[in-house]
């Protein structure tokens, strides 16, 4: 398109293009079309902490301990552009936050820690001023084991200004743990069945024995390898397969016979470890009896694991002389895979 | 007084009575899907410890499957005290790498020695544990597969007879002209 302009027609053509480009300028300083309001200036005077430098390697790897808590110390560096006592407490409200995390959101497993202390550093020549800070989280026996459990660092500063650090993760080792007791009498670790007579059948012991999970792995088999009881300052015995083992509260079933060999305790239909699968009796990790309020949902009925009760039966043979009997039986925990 | 210290001494059978609870424990690197991953041929450090949660101290022995597992200053038994642990590494070394036979188990079993004083039928309790060694084929190994080769051998020998073949029957047509 060519737009032809008689040269005389030149400089008014300028002079409206001129004015035209200029129209929003003029508009504005004139007024015209200006609204009654507020200026609002915002002075962001708080700058959030920076450089959260954990003095962790991703290789660190920790225990966990049998039946109780671990203790594990997250070191790290602070600074802040607004001064170190923005973050180290003495300005006000600063804090910080350590958490584990395990899994997927739905079923994550978490710690938190459970206490904090710093030390401030103040700049050097050399070296810019930080506060470091040591937060101890305490992991429990039951907590997955995993190499995957993610550390995330949040510090929130004085004037609520916060930064957070999720780089790091560290293993959780594995741990095969149990305990057996008498079950809800201050009997030991001992089955007895004291009160039985001469010919009675299918007497139960005075408690069942529990075995409680008091580490993370599972166990899928419960083996058993029993002794003739021996009388004590005597030379009677009573045999091994007088005594008989189950996992039910059936006080009419003797359960299965027990041997001077490995006998695999049975499970019952559906109640077996690996889905129900099983046909053993397992012992699976969880809190269990530990009485823990766990903070994190976890996998379906993991809070009612941890622990197996097994009830022991015997026949006393008639004949048997009066007496007390006892040996000593060898029960060992199966993690096969 | 003489009342006072009977009742102390049931007080302390008593505590001693609700502590008597066998225990033994066996914490162990972690290994994905419980499984190591070596390469034929290599070896690698794989360790346990044993804990002893009760409050005395405690003997244990331990048992392992020796054919890849090779025990470092390893002691017939452990004295484990009170709270405390005991460290057992194992190297571990893989075999000759074998198509169809790769994936083998190690087992190690930790026995206690001693159960807590008392009457009655006491128990010895000991706890067994497995990993799976998974040997990885070697990059800087020439692997011969038998069967391949064989099929190989069949396939050039059935080529040159069909060649030979082919040969004399134009050799054979060469002799009619």
């Amino acid at each position: 398109m060519i737009i032809s302009i008689k040269k005389r027609d030149l400089l008014i053509v300028t002079a409206a293009l001129v004015l035209i480009i200029f129209v929003p300028f003029i508009y504005s300083q004139v007024g015209l079309g200006a609204k009654a309001g507020v200026g609002v200036w915002v002075v962001i005077s708080n700058q959030n902490p920076v450089n959260i430098t954990i003095n962790i390697s991703n290789a660190q790897a920790f225990d966990p301990k049998s039946g109780g808590s671990q203790g594990i110390v997250i070191s790290f560096n602070v600074s802040d552009p607004d001064g170190l006592g923005n973050v180290n407490g003495t300005d006000g409200n600063a804090r910080v936050i350590v958490n584990f995390t395990l899994g997927t959101r739905d079923i994550a497993q978490f710690r938190t820690h459970t206490i904090c202390v710093n030390t401030t550093y103040p700049a050097t020549p050399t070296a810019r001023g930080v506060v470091m800070f040591n937060c101890t989280v305490n992991m429990r026996y039951y907590d997955n084991n995993s190499a995957s459990w993610a550390i995330n660092v949040t510090v929130i500063d004085a004037n609520g200004g916060s930064a957070t650090n999720d780089t790091r993760v560290f293993t959780y080792n594995s741990l095969a743990s149990f305990t057996i007791t008498a079950r809800d009498v201050a009997d030991g670790a001992q089955v007895n069945f004291s009160g039985a007579s001469v010919g009675q059948n299918n007497f139960p012991a005075k408690a069942p024995i529990l075995l409680n999970n008091t580490g993370n792995n599972d166990f899928d088999q419960i083996n058993l390898t029993g002794a003739n009881l021996v009388q004590v300052g005597g030379a009677s015995e009573i045999a091994i397969s007088s005594f008989a083992v189950n996992i039910t509260n059936n006080t009419n079933g003797q359960g299965i016979p027990l041997s001077t060999g490995a006998l695999t305790i049975p499970g019952i239909p559906g109640m077996g470890g690996s889905d129900g699968v099983n046909p053993n009796a397992t012992l699976m990790h969880g809190p269990g009896v530990s009485g823990d309020t766990v903070p994190y949902p976890g996998n379906a009925d993991f809070k009612s694991k941890g622990n197996q009760t097994l009830l022991f039966f015997v026949d006393i043979p008639s004949g048997t002389a009066a007496a007390t009997y006892n040996n000593t039986w060898n029960l060992t925990v199966v993690d096969i895979d | 007084m003489r009342g006072l210290i009977l009742f102390l001494m049931i007080l302390v059978l008593s505590s001693a009575l609700s502590l008597n609870a066998e225990a033994i424990a066996i914490a162990s690197d972690y290994l994905e899907s419980n499984t190591m991953e070596l390469i034929e041929g290599d070896s690698r450090i794989y360790g346990i410890r044993i804990q002893n949660p009760d409050p005395a101290d405690s003997r244990a022995k331990v048992t392992y499957d020796m054919e890849f597992a090779k025990a470092i200053e390893f002691q017939e038994e452990y004295i484990i005290p009170a709270g405390s642990s005991v460290a057992i590494q194992f190297n571990i070394t893989a075999p000759k790498y074998n198509k169809k036979d790769n994936l083998f188990s190690i087992g190690f079993t930790a026995h206690q020695l001693t159960h807590a004083p008392g009457a009655g039928t006491q128990f010895l309790t000991s706890i067994h544990k497995k990993i799976k060694l998974q040997v990885v084929k070697s990059p800087d190994r020439l692997h011969v597969d038998y069967l391949s080769v064989a099929y190989g051998i069949i396939l050039i020998v059935v080529i040159f007879f069909l060649y030979k073949k082919r040969t004399a029957k134009k050799r054979a047509k060469k002799g009619f002209r």
